[in-house]
Parts: structure tokens; C-alpha cells; sequence
């Protein structure tokens, strides 16, 4: 069964100058326990996806969908104190820098408590329990002398791990980890994917992960949306996106990096050009100005979603019958 | 459609040379967004501001007025006319007469020259005093810092009506006085305001790159330090204005500021009290032209501010 | 080996903490701390670890934007970590630096052409040379002599950073310092910088200081590596000797943590997940640095700190236990 399911989602900010047109007829589903990567650029609209399916966006944003059903309930007809109700309970949120999510004037046992107390409607000393219990449970050392303290005094490793126990603390059915390891080293983000990883199996939560990193999306998820100016482009399996692509922008991304293992002399292959304005996207396919395969039926449609199989769709003319057939340069 | 997506039918019946692939790369880099300047675009925040905007005209209209009605008027500000003592508003003075019989129009728009230039004055006094001192002190760091901001601390933490009386006494009342006793300490607000600048924007990576091209003190102010940190410092600076103009009134107000026959909002003012319960105009017009003078000058700082950093705003 | 364009040696860089009245009970923050290394002509030299290792200290001092607090830097056989702002002037003019934050590394009041124009008029060179190597630098990093009037807000990151190579590049300096080039650019950016680096060392001969956290980009672009831990070389090795035989126990751990992009291979690769934080600078620990974190740590390691030893064909390495 789908935890999540949305339909022909439409975000658009206004700014000075004009409209900003951030999300554009974006669909996808979660299943129960699946971990999904959404991976893109900045300004590809990954972000804002999750965003605006979370309503948590500024009031100059416009959204619109023909539906976004979760866990069943359609969230477009919801209160925002609904809403409200449901973020911290069924659904927990990890962002990239922890220091903005986590009050400074608080200790971290009086943020862990705050949701068990409101969601949960436990009381005092079972709150205080369970947020001892979470502290444990994401690995940080000394927890009974780490609840009282204040979130300054966390190193930033330490401080994400209590942002994924605030997140996890009533037992969430899905996660969304938004660049959770963008702002930590090597070291500490090997510890925190480790710790999402275990979480993951342990509590069988649904996970969304948003990211630019390919390492990181390989690491951790199953299934994986590809983002580009505001659509998505390609979608499959992790297997799929990688050994299978089939998306022209997909297949630059994975061109543009270089590999640990492979041969360090090797010329990375970039993408020309640079991401399209937003406030002025192009008419066609968003890719069509970088794209090394583009056709003149780019520059004036936006091309259709092509289901491969199950899993596997790609948004691009490349599919087209007519269209020559062109495969991955490696 | 919003998405531009053909209809299926349609779209595998395109044209074949629609499936070319071959195009050249010149638009990739291409900036599609109209070139806009940071000015630019603080007038275009600004202009939304409704409450600035009015606060803009209404002073533009006092500043006008305060420069060129005098020239034209039949009136001048020390003119006695004992044949039309205290009238009140009429078509002849507008704003009615005072106890000498003369226009208290053309005296309050005297006074306007004289608030207006000595709020000018004093901002662009504070401005330089302010911009050098501040500006050095945030740059260099350690110790002379130190020692300046001691300074500064002593200086902001003097009584300031004792000195300005005192000045008031010891050169006399006049204008250049009054400027000089309002600007001796009042810099000290932007030399924080610039310091703390200064010393944010000192580690930015174009300051580092400057340096490493072998700019020197002055240049990196000039170029790279001052200009970035112009947002706060107009808003300083504006917000001084108003407050230098409500001293000197306040000043002349007391009786030791601008004196008799020339025209100070303050002073006029002051010489309506004893007509207060008669001839109430006599107090209404000076104050109004205070309060209007205040409110525009407040308004437009506050939308400076907005419109100079829009993080600021709520 | 030819002789170095630049040598280190044993380079230190303190910074007082806060300010006190008192002077000699200040804390200090030993950011680079006794490192040694030589720059070849022609080469680059990745510099990798995790922040707060000191190796944008290391950058920073070697351009002197600081003045080193012990030490030698040796350009061509002259030491100019002594010199004063002043003397120093003269050789700053062949090193130049890119820094991180394309954001941030250009003026936003000043036009892209003053900008780039900028290192050759404070030269003092005459306002046509300067607008012709303006043009010319614009060019050669892929932008239009029409983007010249706009200003750094309406270009994209990677255009932005191009616009900080073409500056670097302004005075045709010898030595860059790349201070984390990348790290702010999306994936598909980073490739056009990189490549346009490694043309611009191949056309002009330039030597780069790779300083980076990103080690399969350090891998692909670096000649030699050395890897620092809280303000220590701990390994230096060429690219080959360090990726095919790393020896340092904190590299492994390293190199094991990045993220692979590859599904199958994730799925395979066993991770060395290090304990714990990396120790505050300000307040080290006795012996090696590393060996709080360590898991081969011995009684040694916290009495005596590793010296950095050739263990055979250039790889040098600080470490008591790894390497015999």
C-alpha cells in the first residue's frame, strides 16, 4: 500500500520580479517501510516537493495538487492545525543544519519531551523516559549527562543525532531527511547514515531523503526520483538509475563524478551551461538548453512521462519512436 | 495546457525533422533575467512602502516649500506689521500672524531652512566622522580597537544636555553652535553601527581576495568594506536626522537655541506659550510642522531599512 | 627530484582565543601546528581532511593572509614567512588564491569587469591593458565580454566561480591555493571547474594547492596528497601510493566513510565508522592527535607524537604503530 501518494503537485513563489515556478505537475508515490531518494540540484524544486507536501511553505508560495493522500488521509483538505498534529507524530523531519531546527533556550530534554507530551499525551516521567530511551537509541554517548544540557553545546554530529530522535520520537511512519549530511564531515556523516540505516531496519519507517549527493542516495535508498527544473525526470530503482539510466541529465550527473575506485586519470565529462531560471523556465523540456541530445521538439514541448516498467519511467522526447536511439557514453 | 505537454495522438504524429538531435551550446550560458542593480532594486522595495512614499512626498513638499516661497512671498520673516497682530488663519497668512504681526507661514518655513539644513548638516557630519572612525577601528582590530570603543563608550555616556548647554553659553546661539554641540557625540551611534560592519564583512572571502591583490587600508575600505556596509549606515544616518532636527527644536524650544528674530520651529514654539489659551494656532502650526517633519523622516528610515535588508523586515 | 617551487617547513599558525587585557595568559588555537611539505612546478598538491584540520590555515598562510607564527615559507629559495606586509608584496603578486563561497568571494557592488580588473589596478596597470586582459580572461573561463557589465547576483555558482578563477588568473601568478573550489557547486558544476583547472595547468604551467574534503575529486585532479588531522600531516604520498596503499589509520577510516555512488559496491564496502568527535583544537590531545579516535592506539601514542618518516619511495607517514 502507498504511504504517500501525490498527484500533479503545482508550487509557484511570487517574488518582486515575478513568479517563480519551483515545482511543476510533480507526481510520485511512497510505499510503507521504502527508503526513496529525491536527488536534483539546488533549484531543482526537491526541497519544495516535500515541502509543499508538508504545507510548511511561506504564505507567498502557491500550491496546488490534485491530490496528496497520505497514510490515506488527503492532506490538500486539512486544517493547518491538523497538520500541524501531524508533523512530529506521523511524519518527522530532519533538516540540514540542526542549530535552526532546535530551540537554543531549551534543553534537549525539554525538546525531545515536547512532542511525546503533545502527540503522545504522556506525562512527565514517561516523557522523560522515552527521551532518555531515544538518546540511547541514535548512539550518543552518556545520555543521562547529555539530556540536560543545552543544544550548543553538541558538536553538529551530535546535534543532527537529536534532530533524528526528535524526529523518530512518536514513532513516525515516514521520515524526511532533507539533506541531513550536507553540513557534516566525511567521518560524522558515515556515522549518521550508519544510524538512519539502523533506524530504518529497527523501526520500519518509510524514509524520503532529499540530497544532491549520489554517495549518499547509493548508500541508503531503494528507489530514486531524479529532479531537474522543477520536474522529475527519470525514476527507478537504485539499480535502475545507476547501471540503467536512460535520462540525458541522469546520465551527466553520473558522468560528472568522479569515482573512488575507478581510474583517477579519466576525464570527468560535465554538464555545459548552467541550471534554467525558474522565473523564466524554458517552454520545453527544462534540460533542452544543456542537453547534448537535444532535438527542436525539446524547445517546444515538454515531453511526456515514458513508463518503462514498474519502477522505471523517464520524462524525455528521447523516447520518442521517431526519435534516433542514443545510450550512455562511459 | 500550463505544462505544454501535446496530446498523445498528436505527439507521436510530429514531423520527423522535429527528432534531430544538434543544436549549439551559445544559449547555455545565456542570462535570461533583465541586469538589475542593487539600487535598483532597493528604489523598487522602497516604492511598495505606501507610508515611506508619503513620507517622501511630504517632506519633498516641506523642503520645496521652505526654498522657494520665501523668494516669492511679500512677507519676510522678521517684517513686524503691528496692524495685524495676532490674526488668525486667513487667506492673506495662512498660518495666521504672531503678537509682532508677522506672517507665522513664512516664519515657520524659515524655520524649515533651519531644522532641515541642521538635521542635514548633522547627518552628514555623523556620516563622515562616523564611516572614518568606525570604519578604522573595525578594520584594524586588537588593541587600538579597543582602545577606540573605550573612547566611544566615555563620550556616549556624557550628559548631553550639560555639554550642550555649556557649548550654547561659551559660542553663542547660532546655527553653526547648535551643529557642532549636536554633533559631538551623536557619531558615535554609526561608528558602532560601522564598526561592527567592518568587522563582519573583514573576513569575507572578496576582502581576502582584495588583500591578496595587495590593497591597502584605504582601498579596502573604499571599495570593498564601506560600500557593502552602506545598508546599515544609511539607516543610522537616517534615523539621525529626525533626532537632530527634534533637538534643535527642543533646544530652541528651552530658549537657548535659535534666537529672536530668526524663526526656529521651537522657537516659535516657545514664543506662542503665553498665547496658548488665545491664539492656539500660534503652537498648532510650528507643531504640526514638527510632527509632520518627524513622521516622514521615521517613515522613510523605516522603509530605507526595509528596502536595504529585506531580512530585516517581518 | 627538481627543486621545489615552494617549501614548507615545519609551518605554525596560532591564533590567540578572545582578548584579554593580560597578555601571556592568553589561550591559543594551534589551527597548523609544525608541517612540512615541498610544492613542485606544475603540480597539484591535494590537501585533504575534515574541518577544523587546519588546511585552509595552511591555503591562507602560504599566500600570506596570515603571517605564520613559526616557520619557513620558501618560494623559489627565499623565505617569506618573516616579511612584513610590505616586503612581502612583490612575491604575493605570483600566488593567488579561489576561495570557497562563490557567493561570497565577489564584491556585490562592483561590476564583473572591476572585479576581475582589480588585482592589475592596484598594480597600476593603465585602464585599455586592463580592459583588454579583462576581455581576453573572460574568454578563456567560458563567460561573454557582455556579461562583463552585470553584476556577481545574476550569475549562477559555477559562472561565479569562473569569474574567481578569471580574477585569480588576472595577474598571471604561478601558484594557486584552491580553497575548497567546489564544495559549493552543484554536481554537475563541479566537473566545468575542475576541468577548466586542470586545461589552465596544462596551457600555463600552474601550480595548484588542492585544499579539499572531497577526496574522489581530490583523487582525480591531485599529483600528491596529504591528509592533515587537527593541525598535523599525518600522511603525504603520491596519488597512486596513497589511494592503492594508504598506511595512516585515520586515512583508512576516511577513505572508507566517503559515500560511494554506486549501488552494488555500497552494498559490499565495509565501513571503518570512527567513534566519536574530532577533539577540540584548542585543547589537543597529548601525543598523537589522532589516538582518541584510533583503534590500533597503544601506551606510546599518548606519550610521544609520531614524526613524519619516509616508510619508503617518497610516502611519508606519522604514525607509531601503521607502516612497519
Amino acid at each position: 500500500m502507498n504511504l504517500l501518494e501525490v498527484k500533479n503537485l503545482n508550487t509557484s513563489f511570487k517574488i518582486g520580479v515575478g513568479t517563480v515556478q519551483a515545482v511543476r505537475g510533480v507526481s510520485f508515490h511512497v510505499k510503507e517501510a521504502e527508503s526513496i531518494g529525491i536527488v536534483g540540484e539546488s533549484g531543482s524544486g526537491k526541497s519544495v516537493t516535500m515541502l509543499s507536501v508538508m504545507g510548511l511553505l511561506p504564505n507567498y508560495a502557491t500550491i496546488t495538487a490534485d491530490s496528496l493522500l497520505f497514510d490515506g488521509k488527503e492532506l490538500t483538505k486539512m486544517t493547518p492545525k491538523e497538520l500541524r498534529a501531524l508533523h512530529g507524530s506521523d511524519i518527522g523531519m530532519i533538516f540540514q543544519d540542526p542549530m535552526t531546527s532546535l530551540n537554543p533556550l531549551f534543553t534537549v530534554q525539554n525538546q525531545l519531551m515536547e512532542p511525546l507530551r503533545i502527540h503522545q499525551h504522556m506525562n512527565r516521567a514517561q516523557a522523560k523516559a522515552r527521551a532518555l530511551e531515544l538518546l540511547k537509541l541514535v548512539e550518543i554517548p552518556d545520555p543521562e549527562a547529555r539530556l540536560k544540557q543545552y543544544p550548543h553545546e553538541f558538536s553538529g554530529g551530535m546535534r543532527q543525532r537529536v534532530m533524528i530522535a526528535i524526529a523518530i520520537a512518536c514513532n513516525p511512519k515516514m521520515v524526511i531527511a532533507d539533506e541531513p549530511t550536507t553540513a557534516l564531515d566525511v567521518t560524522i556523516q558515515a556515522q549518521i547514515l550508519d544510524l538512519l540505516n539502523h533506524l530504518k531496519r529497527e523501526m520500519n519507517t518509510s524514509i524520503i531523503m532529499i540530497t544532491h549527493d549520489l554517495g549518499v542516495i547509493a548508500s541508503m535508498c531503494s528507489r530514486i526520483l531524479v529532479m531537474y527544473g522543477g520536474i522529475i525526470c527519470e525514476e527507478g530503482t537504485a539499480r535502475e538509475i545507476f547501471y540503467d539510466a536512460r535520462h540525458p541529465y541522469t546520465w551527466g550527473l553520473l558522468n560528472s563524478i568522479p569515482k573512488i575506485h575507478g581510474d583517477p586519470n579519466e576525464k570527468l565529462i560535465p554538464i555545459h551551461g548552467t541550471p534554467p531560471d525558474m522565473l523564466m523556465p524554458p517552454k520545453g523540456c527544462p534540460f533542452a538548453p544543456r542537453c547534448e541530445y537535444c532535438m527542436p521538439v525539446c524547445r517546444e514541448y515538454m515531453p511526456p512521462r515514458t513508463v518503462l516498467n514498474e519502477t522505471h519511467a523517464v520524462t524525455c522526447h528521447l523516447m520518442h519512436p521517431k526519435a534516433p536511439k542514443v545510450t550512455r557514453e562511459v | 495546457m500550463a505544462l505544454n505537454v501535446p496530446e498523445s495522438k498528436e505527439y507521436l504524429s510530429l514531423p520527423d525533422e522535429m527528432f534531430v538531435i544538434g543544436q549549439d551550446d551559445a544559449e547555455a550560458e545565456e542570462i535570461v533575467r533583465p541586469s538589475t542593480t542593487y539600487w535598483h532594486d532597493v528604489w523598487q522595495r522602497f516604492r511598495r512602502d505606501r507610508l515611506a512614499l508619503v513620507g517622501l512626498i511630504v517632506l519633498a513638499a516641506i523642503a520645496l516649500m521652505a526654498i522657494f516661497v520665501p523668494m516669492v512671498s511679500p512677507y519676510s520673516y522678521d517684517g513686524m506689521d503691528l496692524a495685524s497682530m495676532n490674526q488668525g488663519p486667513s487667506l492673506q497668512h495662512p498660518c495666521g500672524t504672531d503678537q509682532m504681526g508677522r506672517d507665522l507661514f513664512i516664519r515657520i518655513l524659515y524655520g524649515a531652512r533651519i531644522s532641515l539644513s541642521i538635521g542635514l548638516a548633522a547627518a552628514a557630519i555623523n556620516f563622515v566622522i562616523g564611516v572614518v572612525y568606525g570604519g578604522l577601528s573595525g578594520y584594524i582590530g586588537g588593541r587600538a580597537d579597543m582602545m577606540m570603543m573605550r573612547i566611544v563608550d566615555i563620550l556616549s555616556s556624557l550628559p548631553s544636555l550639560l555639554y550642550i548647554v555649556l557649548i550654547m553659553l561659551l559660542l553663542g546661539s547660532n546655527v553653526g553652535s547648535v551643529i557642532l554641540a549636536l554633533c559631538l557625540t551623536s557619531w558615535v551611534g554609526t561608528a558602532r553601527v560601522v564598526r561592527s560592519e567592518v568587522m563582519r564583512l573583514k573576513h569575507s572571502e572578496y576582502v581576502l581576495a582584495a588583500r591578496l591583490s595587495g590593497a591597502n587600508v584605504r582601498q579596502l575600505l573604499i571599495r570593498h568594506l564601506v560600500p557593502n556596509a552602506m545598508g546599515p549606515i544609511i539607516v543610522s544616518t537616517a534615523f539621525l536626522i529626525p533626532s537632530a532636527i527634534f533637538s534643535e527644536s527642543f533646544l530652541s524650544f528651552l530658549g537657548i537655541g535659535i534666537q529672536a528674530p530668526m524663526a526656529s520651529w521651537g522657537s516659535l514654539a516657545n514664543y506662542a506659550i503665553p498665547m496658548l489659551l488665545s491664539q492656539p494656532h500660534q503652537m498648532f502650526f510650528p507643531v504640526l510642522a514638527i510632527c509632520l517633519t518627524m513622521f516622514s523622516l521615521n517613515f522613510i528610515g523605516d522603509g530605507l531599512r526595509d528596502a536595504l535588508d529585506p531580512r530585516m523586515k517581518k | 627530484m627538481e627543486n621545489a617551487l615552494i617549501s614548507v617547513r615545519n609551518l605554525k599558525m596560532y591564533f590567540p582565543v578572545g582578548t584579554s587585557f593580560l597578555p601571556g595568559r592568553r589561550k591559543v588555537l594551534k589551527a597548523v601546528d609544525d608541517v612540512s611539505f615541498d610544492l613542485y612546478a606544475g603540480e597539484t598538491f591535494g590537501l585533504v581532511g575534515e574541518s577544523g584540520c587546519g588546511k585552509t590555515t595552511v591555503g591562507r598562510t602560504l599566500v600570506r593572509l596570515y603571517k605564520p607564527t613559526g616557520g619557513q615559507i620558501l618560494l623559489d629559495g627565499t623565505d617569506i614567512a618573516p616579511m612584513d606586509e610590505r616586503t612581502v608584496l612583490p612575491y604575493r603578486k605570483r600566488m593567488q588564491m579561489i576561495f570557497q563561497d562563490p557567493y561570497a568571494s565577489l564584491n556585490p557592488r562592483m561590476t564583473v569587469s572591476s572585479i576581475i580588473g582589480e588585482p592589475l589596478k592596484l598594480q597600476g596597470a593603465k585602464a585599455d591593458e586592463i580592459a583588454a586582459r579583462v576581455s581576453e580572461l573572460i574568454e578563456q573561463v567560458g563567460l561573454k565580454k557582455d556579461h562583463l557589465n552585470r553584476y556577481p547576483h545574476e550569475f549562477s555558482g559555477g559562472q561565479r566561480q569562473r569569474i574567481g578563477i578569471a580574477r585569480a588568473l588576472a595577474t598571471r601568478p604561478q601558484f594557486i591555493v584552491c580553497d575548497e573550489p567546489i564544495s559549493a557547486l552543484d554536481v554537475s558544476i563541479q566537473a566545468q571547474v575542475i576541468n577548466m583547472l586542470e586545461e589552465l595547468q596544462e596551457k600555463l604551467g600552474m601550480t595548484y594547492l588542492f585544499v579539499s574534503h572531497d577526496l574522489s575529486m581530490v583523487r582525480h585532479i591531485s599529483h600528491r596528497v596529504g591528509v592533515m588531522y587537527l593541525g598535523h600531516m599525518v600522511e603525504l604520498a603520491s596519488v597512486e601510493e596513497l589511494y592503492s596503499n594508504m598506511q595512516h589509520p585515520y586515512t583508512q577510516a576516511l577513505m572508507s566513510a566517503v559515500p560511494v555512488a554506486d549501488p552494488d559496491l555500497a552494498a559490499k564496502s565495509q565501513r571503518i565508522v570512527l567513534q566519536g568527535d574530532v577533539p577540540a583544537p584548542i585543547d589537543p590531545p597529548s601525543g598523537c592527535p589522532f589516538r582518541t579516535r584510533c583503534r590500533y592506539a597503544v601506551k606510546r601514542c599518548a606519550e610521544e607524537r609520531p614524526e613524519l618518516r619516509d616508510i619508503g619511495g617518497g610516502h611519508l607517514l606519522a604514525c607509531h604503530v601503521a607502516g612497519k
